[in-house]
């Protein structure tokens, strides 16, 4: 097993490479950042307000200007009027030069900028993260007691019903119809992704706060079903080993029965753990926590990535997203490289955190300790 | 067996309908739900809009089964060069190897691809790549590059499996080549469960991002400003103004019941769009589940 | 009884220790803080302190004071354990069952141990009473045993002389291998104390015989190049191998060529989702290609008239015995010069022993050298005589 320090230093040292070449990029930029040296003359010319370059009076005044500044002769200040039209208009016509007077670079002021819109991200992501977690882990265990218990699923109980009393129970039990549907649309819900869930809601609520942010970051892309599926197969494998088995034959609780007190009680589906002693569940979850967290890191990219497209597609200003997308859309790439190294370290350092956990639980059955 | 043929009939009416095969029941509620919707859409829809439709869909899962086929070939070449490097005297390259695909599953998805799309695009824009074809494809090869670290993983974690019992050192000493150990009998003869719902989970997870990465883009549009066209998928359909409004009134809806018929007649484009995608996914998911549980993976 | 009911227990390492010696209370020690894992403690080991567990649940039972007798089953408890803890286990369980605690239901292939109840605990057979289970046409059925029928063939059993080949060994081992912190040496040939090296000659069928967790498959995967050991030095056709040697050499001159193995556990060393005849197919000699070749092959070992369709069934549809048997085959066919058996009559009945024992001797007699290791000590002792049998002991 690898030492603490080991597992610190690998990430430190991903993290570290990763900056290296982040910053190398930002050099290289940097130099290539600088429009070809005419077209950045006629770029600055043209910042001058008081000049009109296209009235008569005023392009004779700067030939003649030129001419006595830069020493130059008439034909050098003629090319340079030349760079100065094509300029002129290509900033009229083409889109991208447009705003090209704003066009950002990466100074102090702009990382400055960037520095509140990427705490507020992290932030929303940490709360994401752990209520993503914990409502996985509820909802998993959820499903693996129902799935023990032997319970069928409403439509198949609905089906079963109908089967036996024909008729009148299609009518007297539509009410597991309508479970049934309920339950169709929240699986919906929970894979549509982030935008449309957005969209649809968009009239109704205001949609551009972060509570909202966090409930879609939570609750659509999927992310919060397939944690919970994952755990729940690591539950369905574990279950399936000798040692329950055996544990079952030498007398622990096995009644999945939910709410009763030979059961599974509700709070230990929120906190598993010490609740569950005696209850073979409890040697069954222990032994599937521990295969969690590696998944758990494997979806940590998947939980930023949910994140991202909710606030590119919900254009939401000011967020640290939507600011991005609008620099590849004028790319300014050194931002773009910025705000995707940040990411990238939220990521990393989220694994970080895994690892040290699955550190922390293995430690205890590990023999070299 | 006299009460085992009367209750037959019976357990067949239930299993007609929920049967224990849940892949199977639903791919066949996937296509059957496509094809519902194609049909109302033949019946509600105005005719350019269902053929763009139709373009979208059939781009969507063109890029889709191209990430599947490409991740898949990655995931299976990367497996096979950490087999290679996983000795002693390699000691080195192999954890640079791994540090290396371990730092690229660290870039989240959505940041890799849209880095990839910027490059994408400068390539269309330079009309190298003009066939909407090719565009869809790269596309596709695009996304693999940030998904195919799963399949990496499938099938290291069979190969792990296996070494970890006698499987592989029995044939290793029975003079057996170590590839077809590896590549006939642990993956083709034992593992083709398992390289089937990653498959289909992998299809999935690539309609997630092209759709999410498409409206992401397209989305773009409002500011004045456009990365480039391209080919319409399910994502581009969704962002695209009609769209949206459509969308927009179902929330409108949940307080106006009386606007309910309309999402389906009057709004149909954007409604369809959101629903096959969401749909798809669902039922991708399920079909995974379903292998999971019968092959108990 | 639930299960936690032993953590009152006032002396925990009495409950686990029972069946260890007095001279074995060292490596007790070592392995009481230890967490279970696949490879630590050994099989052995863990087996032990399982049966030792069982014991005190057995007394605690009796001593709840329920009339009722209680009933205990005990699956291949002596799996993996070596003779001398199998007769405490036995002398164990027939000590709780004298003072009245309960039924015991004893699931097992070992057969020597009738050999055993016969000599220590004669008083006892009349409450002994043998079953085999049996599976044929009609599915599942369970028919007496006599014992009588296996201790005749045992005392029949004669060791077959083995000619002794002269010029240099095919293999020899040196004494004092090192690997996980442990020294390891052979003691032998024969009850001989002294050091020695393992040696193997062609036609030579040497027996490796070793207390339970003290290695022997970790021998045998270091000689067959499987495991790297910090230290060990072997000759083999003249060629002198040792901890540096690169693995490569192993795989490229002599797996499947020179030597090759059979691994104790056939349901992980065959592919259960090939049929029998592609299991044979795969090898890399010429005879398994042919459908002739294969089922020549596995008429050795199986019945002739169910050969066709034993040869297309699926592994995994095999019984443990015919499985153990096909895992056997396989290196058989390979007629390599060295063979490693590692627990071959594993999971086998009684005819079948004596059908595998008669082909081992038949691959002896057609000049291979064999390494058999084994804890089934009553069969192979009376086989192999004792100037080819070595002992496995940690220095």
């Amino acid at each position: 097993m690898q030492s603490l320090r080991h597992i610190v230093i690998e990430h430190l040292f991903s993290i570290g490479i990763v900056a290296l070449v982040v910053a190398g990029i930002l050099l290289l930029l940097r130099d290539s950042h600088g429009l070809p040296p005419e077209e950045e003359r006629a770029h600055r010319f043209l910042q001058i307000d008081s000049v009109d370059y296209t009235s008569q009076l005023d392009r004779a005044l700067f030939r003649d200007a030129y001419c006595d500044i830069a020493g130059a002769s008439l034909a050098k200040a003629d090319s340079v009027l030349g760079a100065i039209d094509r300029r002129r208009i290509e900033e009229f016509t083409n889109p991208e030069l447009k705003q090209g007077g704003e066009r950002k670079t990466l100074t102090w002021e702009t990382a400055a900028e960037i520095l509140p819109m990427f705490a507020a991200f992290a932030a929303v992501y940490v709360i994401v993260l752990l209520v993503t977690v914990t409502a996985a882990r509820t909802l998993a265990l959820y499903r693996f007691v129902r799935r023990q218990s032997g319970r069928w699923s409403a439509l198949r109980r609905y089906l079963a019903s109908v089967e036996r009393g024909g008729m009148a129970a299609a009518i007297s039990h539509a009410g597991l119809l309508v479970n049934a549907f309920l339950r169709g649309v929240a699986v919906m819900i929970l894979f549509s992704p982030s935008y449309v869930v957005a969209y649809a809601l968009r009239t109704r609520f205001d949609t551009d706060n972060a509570l909202f942010m966090i409930v879609l970051g939570v609750f659509t892309n999927g992310v919060l079903i397939t944690l919970s599926n994952k755990f729940s197969t690591l539950l369905d494998a574990e279950s399936r080993k000798g040692y329950v088995q055996t544990g079952l034959v030498k007398g622990l609780r096995s009644s999945y029965e939910l709410g009763r007190s030979r059961g599974i009680s509700w709070m230990s589906l929120l906190r598993p753990g010490r609740r569950l002693q005696g209850h073979v569940l409890r040697d069954i979850y222990c032994n599937a926590e521990i295969q969690l967290i590696p998944a758990l890191k494997e979806h940590a990219a998947f939980m930023v990535t949910g994140l991202v497209i909710i606030e590119m597609a919900l254009n939401i200003k000011g967020h640290l997203c939507y600011a991005m997308l609008q620099h590849i859309l004028y790319r300014e790439y050194d931002l773009v490289l910025l705000i995707a190294f940040g990411i990238f370290g939220v990521v990393k350092l989220t694994e970080l955190g895994a690892d040290v956990w699955h550190w922390l639980l293995d430690r205890r059955y590990t023999n070299d300790v | 067996m006299m009460s085992d043929t009367r209750r037959h009939p019976r357990r067949q009416f239930a299993s007609f309908f929920l049967p224990d095969r849940k892949d199977l029941l639903w791919t066949v509620i996937w296509i059957g739900g496509l094809v519902i919707v194609w049909v109302w859409f033949l019946l509600f829809l105005n005719e350019p809009a269902r053929l763009r439709m139709q373009t979208a869909m059939a781009d969507t899962l063109l890029s889709a089964g191209t990430v599947v086929v490409s991740a898949f070939l990655m995931g299976w070449g990367s497996a096979m060069l950490l087999h290679l490097l996983d000795r002693p005297k390699r000691k080195r390259l192999y954890l640079a190897a791994t540090f290396l695909l371990n730092l690229l599953r660290s870039v989240p998805q959505i940041i890799g691809m849209l880095l990839g799309y910027t490059l994408l695009a400068a390539l269309v824009r330079g009309e190298t790549m003009r066939s909407e074809f090719l565009q869809v494809l790269a596309a596709g090869f695009l996304t693999s590059l940030v998904v195919f670290q799963e399949v990496t993983d499938v099938i290291q974690e069979r190969i792990r499996h296996y070494r970890e019992m006698d499987f592989v050192s029995a044939l290793l000493v029975c003079g057996v080549p170590e590839f077809t150990i590896i590549n006939r009998e642990i993956l083709w003869k034992n593992s083709v469960a398992h390289l089937v719902q990653k498959a289909v989970s992998v299809f999935g997870r690539a309609i997630f991002l092209v759709c999410s990465i498409d409206f992401i883009i397209s989305v773009g549009l409002s500011t004045e400003v456009s990365l480039t066209n391209f080919p319409p998928t399910l994502g581009s359909m969704l962002a695209s103004l009609d769209s949206k409004q459509d969308i927009l009134v179902i929330g409108s809806a949940l307080t106006e019941p009386g606007l309910l018929p309309s999402l389906f007649f009057e709004h149909l484009q954007g409604i369809g769009v959101a629903f096959v995608t969401v749909f798809t996914l669902v039922c991708l998911y399920r079909i995974s589940n379903g292998l999971v549980e019968r092959h108990r993976l | 009884m639930r299960e936690g009911d032993l953590a009152a227990c006032d002396d925990p390492v009495r409950v686990v220790g029972t069946l260890w010696g007095e001279d074995e209370q060292r490596d007790l020690a070592r392995i009481l803080p230890v967490f279970p894992t696949a490879y630590r403690p050994s099989g052995g080991e863990k087996q032990r302190i399982l049966i030792g567990m069982a014991f005190e649940k057995m007394e605690l039972a009796a001593s709840s004071g329920e009339q009722r007798r209680g009933l205990f089953v005990f699956d291949e408890p002596t799996g993996s354990l070596d003779r001398e803890a199998r007769d405490r286990f036995l002398d164990g369980l027939f000590g709780h069952y004298r003072h009245g605690k309960g039924t015991i239901l004893l699931i097992t292939h070992d057969y020597s141990m009738i050999g055993y109840v016969r000599k220590r605990h004669p008083a006892m057979e009349q409450h002994v009473s043998y079953r085999e289970l049996r599976r044929d046409g009609a599915g599942l059925s369970l028919a007496d045993f006599r014992p009588a029928d296996y201790l005749q063939w045992l005392e029949g059993i004669r060791p077959k002389v083995t000619k002794h080949v002269s010029g240099p060994p095919l293999l020899s081992v040196e004494s004092g291998l090192r690997i996980f912190g442990k020294k390891l040496g052979f003691h032998g040939p024969g009850d001989s104390r002294e050091r020695s090296h393992l040696e193997i000659r062609s036609g030579d069928l040497v027996y490796l015989k070793a207390r339970s967790g003290a290695g022997k498959t970790t021998v045998a995967k270091i000689i067959i190049g499987l495991q790297r050991a910090d230290y060990f030095r072997m000759n083999f056709d003249g060629i002198r191998l040792g901890e540096v040697s690169p693995p490569r050499y192993w795989e490229k001159k002599l797996w499947g060529k020179k030597m090759t193995m059979v691994f104790q556990h056939a349901d992980e060393a065959l592919n259960l989702k090939s049929t029998v005849e592609q299991s044979l197919a795969i090898l890399p000699v010429e005879s398994t290609q042919t459908e002739e070749g294969r089922r020549g092959i596995l008429a050795s070992l199986f019945d002739d008239g169910s050969l066709p369709a034993l040869a297309r069934k699926r592994v995994s549809y095999l019984s443990g015995g015919q499985k153990q048997r096909l895992n056997l085959l396989r290196a058989f066919a390979l007629s390599t010069s060295f063979l490693i058996l590692d627990e071959p009559l594993n999971a086998l009945d009684f005819r079948s022993i004596t059908r595998v024992l008669q082909a081992i001797e038949r691959r002896r007699e057609l000049g291979q050298g064999i390494l058999l290791i084994s804890h089934n000590e009553d069969i192979f002792q009376a086989l192999i005589p004792p100037e080819s049998t070595y002992t496995l002991v940690e220095e």
